[in-house]
């Protein structure tokens, strides 16, 4: 049977992308769905299906944990943004300045974090900064004559920007120095020739070239981060204090699945979810546009 | 694949494509083939009557009875050897209440003594676990698995989840089996129990053991402020004559810290996590927390406000004598070690945690006598009863087993002095039958004997299906409270009334 070449193209390309739609659609917009549909409803610990409407949402505005969760997302997903693209980029650049194989062991290394199972990792760095004089910091300082100082209890925050960053940061480094080892010689050669120092070299050449780069992975690690919250729960689970880490993501796990009698609060916890992910989708066109990612996705450009 | 010219490449696409679905026929076929086969083929055997004599009100003598006849028909009758396999789940969490399980397979044993004796070719296995996961994720399972309706047939868990398990019909009511084994064991259970699983009239689970949660206090440590031995040991009998109060507590605990005694932090120590324990201050000070008419859970500002300044008043903020660290620390990697290392003065604890100190944190029984005494909490003020709260387990049964009755017997088999004994003396529960009170395993155990008045003065939780979230949120206020989140107790109790008319709307009542 003679199939005419532009429908067999559309009915092959059609068959080609049918698995990655199908689980995309199962795994991915199907629960979305469904959340959105548990966020209209009072869905708890009875399992009913009961249609509220926005209840919920006026419920979630109206509590006073509401200011204390959003400003702790803000913070946290500001501050592992920052550290992530910060100390991935500090070692993407200093492990393509020295010797091609140790600059891959070093990156290797760093990835360790990230290949550990998270409890491993969690309880290994709530040792480390435990805020009891038993903890390995402090048994450190103790023995060098200092006092044993609260890490996880006061410095809660840049606590969790380092447990969270060693995992981030490590494949920041890598999209990076694969994206710095993949610029042009020419240009580094030039510009060495000119009389230009490492430093100049960097913020002039080497910066620009791997904008888009450092663009994706902003772009991905903000959504990723807004979701983000086992390295939280695994350590502080929202403390030390009263809601003093707890992001908005955790605080719908809580709702949902913690606490001491399992609240089973589904639809609650279900607008919050909602609300982050618009709040995703919102991210997403913004950094489409201000990225320009369109531009990103035509060429490649991202090798 | 270059190697072969075009025809050769369809055909070996063709001849793979037919190799695999054959494959899958094949694997079809077998996976068919050696499904395992149902092993019970059921005959039913005839009926039997018989008269039982029903005592009206249990636990009271005499009492107004009856003569009933019942009619039963067997729940099984067989043809051939088989096995009948009862899912139960328990959990401890800590290692020291095995026989939660064991007891279960104990009574399975005696079952299946008696099947052969009688020469029935019958077996009754128990398959399960104990689980050592904490009480969020054993519930959180427990929850799923029994909204799916693959639950266990037998399963251990907090009298305080009866609410949930009958609001949600995943058990079902044991009144009648209760009635009709009644001269097998449950004459014997102390009557407060069943208050505990009677939920809108019925009972809904079989009480497991119980525990109180006292106050352990250092007596080293008292005896290093300049308390006479005489002092120390009267201190359990001035509490229960509500001579001491918690007022008292925070006295003896400031002079402790100031006197350099205990650190800073250290003199008052309770639980890190949310849990039963939180309103045990608030009933020390005559505070309600439910409301038999309305069956609503009850807030009393007024008391309410007398426990925030009683924690405010220990806070860091004051007297220095919780650690605003406390919160965030670790059953077993922080907080056990330290009290077994004496650096504590008052521990709000229970009394199973003196079982876990001797099995798992190296105490030994000697030590422990030596460095700890132990009372009910004290009255709040002068006039006040001094309480303490327990939390009983229950065995209960799932509504989806399909051998229910069996499942009820071997729980009544498991509910008997000697095992019972067995399971409350290493992990330090509390007896729930009278007999267990003169039973030779129980009465050697010293700490029982002298926790044993402690259940007259026990208060429960209510039973409400949001009762978890007014406790969680009396937890999330203390932990605010103690780490400086409120600067003052108006502030906190502003907080508190706020999580619950948003968390429990109209379950719950406040007064103000």
């Amino acid at each position: 049977m003679y199939i005419p070449r532009r429908i067999y193209k559309k009915i092959f390309l059609s068959a080609m992308l049918l698995p990655s739609i199908v689980v995309a659609s199962i795994f991915l917009a199907v629960p979305a769905a469904l959340t959105l549909a548990i966020s209209l409803t009072g869905l708890d610990y009875r399992f009913t299906w009961t249609w509220i409407g926005l209840r919920n949402y006026e419920r979630l505005f109206r509590d006073p944990a509401f200011q204390l969760i959003v400003r702790a997302t803000l913070i946290y997903v500001a501050g592992t943004l920052a550290f992530n693209t910060g100390v991935g980029l500090l070692i993407a650049l200093i492990t393509t300045h020295i010797r091609k194989s140790l600059g891959s062991f070093i990156r290797a290394l760093w990835l360790l974090p990230r290949v550990l199972p998270s409890v491993v990792w969690a309880v290994l760095m709530m040792w480390i900064f435990s805020p009891m004089p038993t903890g390995f910091l402090n048994t450190v300082i103790k023995s060098l004559g200092g006092a044993p100082i609260p890490w996880t209890f006061k410095y809660y925050w840049p606590f969790l920007f380092i447990v969270n960053g060693f995992i981030g940061s490590s494949l920041s480094a890598i999209i990076f120095s694969s994206a710095i080892e993949s610029i042009p010689p020419d240009y580094i050669i030039a510009a060495k020739v000119d009389g230009a120092s490492s430093f100049t070299i960097i913020r002039k050449i080497v910066l620009p070239m791997i904008k888009w780069h450092i663009a994706f992975f902003v772009a991905y690690n903000t959504l990723s981060l807004l979701a983000s919250f086992e390295y939280i729960l695994l350590t502080l689970d929202g403390g030390p204090g009263y809601y003093s880490t707890e992001v908005m993501i955790l605080h719908a796990y809580h709702l949902a699945f913690g606490q001491y009698m399992v609240a089973m609060n589904y639809g609650y916890a279900a607008s919050i979810v909602t609300i982050l992910f618009i709040i995703g989708l919102i991210l997403s066109i913004i950094y489409w546009r201000i990225f320009r990612l369109k531009r990103l996705m035509l060429e490649a450009r991202l090798e | 694949m270059h190697l072969l010219c075009k025809a050769m490449q369809k055909k070996s696409a063709f001849l793979i494509i037919v190799a695999l679905v054959i494959g899958v026929v094949i694997g079809y076929v077998v996976g068919w083939g050696t499904a395992p086969q149902p092993t019970i083929q059921t005959v039913t055997l005839p009926p039997t009557t018989y008269t039982v004599t029903v005592t009206e009100r249990p636990g009271v003598t005499p009492a107004p009875t009856q003569t009933v006849t019942v009619t039963v028909t067997p729940a099984i009758g067989v043809v051939q050897p088989s096995e009948i396999v009862i899912t139960a789940w328990t959990q401890g969490p800590e290692r020291e209440s095995i026989y939660r399980q064991l007891n279960l397979e104990l009574a399975a044993e005696k079952l299946n003594t008696i099947l052969r004796d009688l020469n029935i070719p019958l077996t009754v296995r128990i398959e399960g676990e104990f689980s050592t996961a904490s009480w969020t994720d054993y519930r959180k399972k427990l929850y799923m698995a029994l909204e799916a309706g693959t639950g266990p047939c037998i399963f251990l868990t907090a009298h305080i989840d009866t609410a949930v398990l009958s609001e949600n019909n995943w058990v079902i009511p044991l009144d009648e089996y209760i009635q009709k084994y009644w001269n097998f064991t449950y004459y014997d259970v102390i009557p407060g129990l069943w208050d505990a699983v009677r939920y809108k009239g019925r009972v809904w689970g079989v009480p497991q053991d119980t525990e109180a949660r006292p106050i352990y206090f250092n007596k080293i440590l008292l005896k290093r402020l300049g308390w006479s031995d005489e002092e120390i040991n009267d201190l359990p009998r001035k509490i229960r004559d509500g001579e001491f109060t918690l007022e008292d507590m925070l006295r003896v605990a400031k002079e402790a810290v100031d006197k350099g005694v205990v650190e800073p932090g250290y003199a008052i120590w309770h639980r890190p996590n949310p849990g039963p324990d939180w309103p045990i201050v608030y009933l020390a000070y005559g505070g309600k927390l439910y409301d038999d008419t309305t069956g609503k859970l009850v807030a009393d500002m007024r008391v309410w406000r007398k426990y925030f300044e009683f924690f405010y008043k220990a806070s860091m903020q004051n007297y220095r004598l919780i650690s605003d660290m406390l919160t965030s620390l670790d059953w077993n990697r922080d907080i056990h070690p330290t009290i077994v290392a004496g650096k504590v003065l008052f521990w709000m604890g229970g009394t199973w945690h003196k079982g876990q100190w001797v099995s798992s944190f190296g105490l030994t029984e000697e030590q422990f006598w030596e460095m700890f005494g132990f009372a009910l909490y004290p009255a709040g003020e002068k006039g006040l009863k001094p309480v303490t709260l327990s939390q009983p387990m229950a065995y209960f049964i799932s509504k989806a087993c399909p051998y229910p009755e069996l499942a009820f017997l071997i729980v009544t088999l498991a509910t008997d002095p000697y095992l019972n004994s067995l399971h409350a003396v290493p992990s330090a529960h509390l007896a729930i039958l009278y007999s267990q009170l003169v039973n030779p395993l129980y009465i050697r155990d010293r700490f029982l004997k002298e926790t044993g008045y402690m259940v007259e003065y026990a208060k429960y939780q209510p039973l409400h299906p949001k009762w978890g979230e007014y406790s969680t949120s009396i937890f999330e206020i203390v932990k605010g409270i103690e780490t400086g989140g409120f600067r003052s107790v108006d502030e906190a109790l502003a907080a508190f009334k706020n999580l619950l008319t948003t968390r429990l709307g109209d379950n719950v009542i406040i007064i103000e």
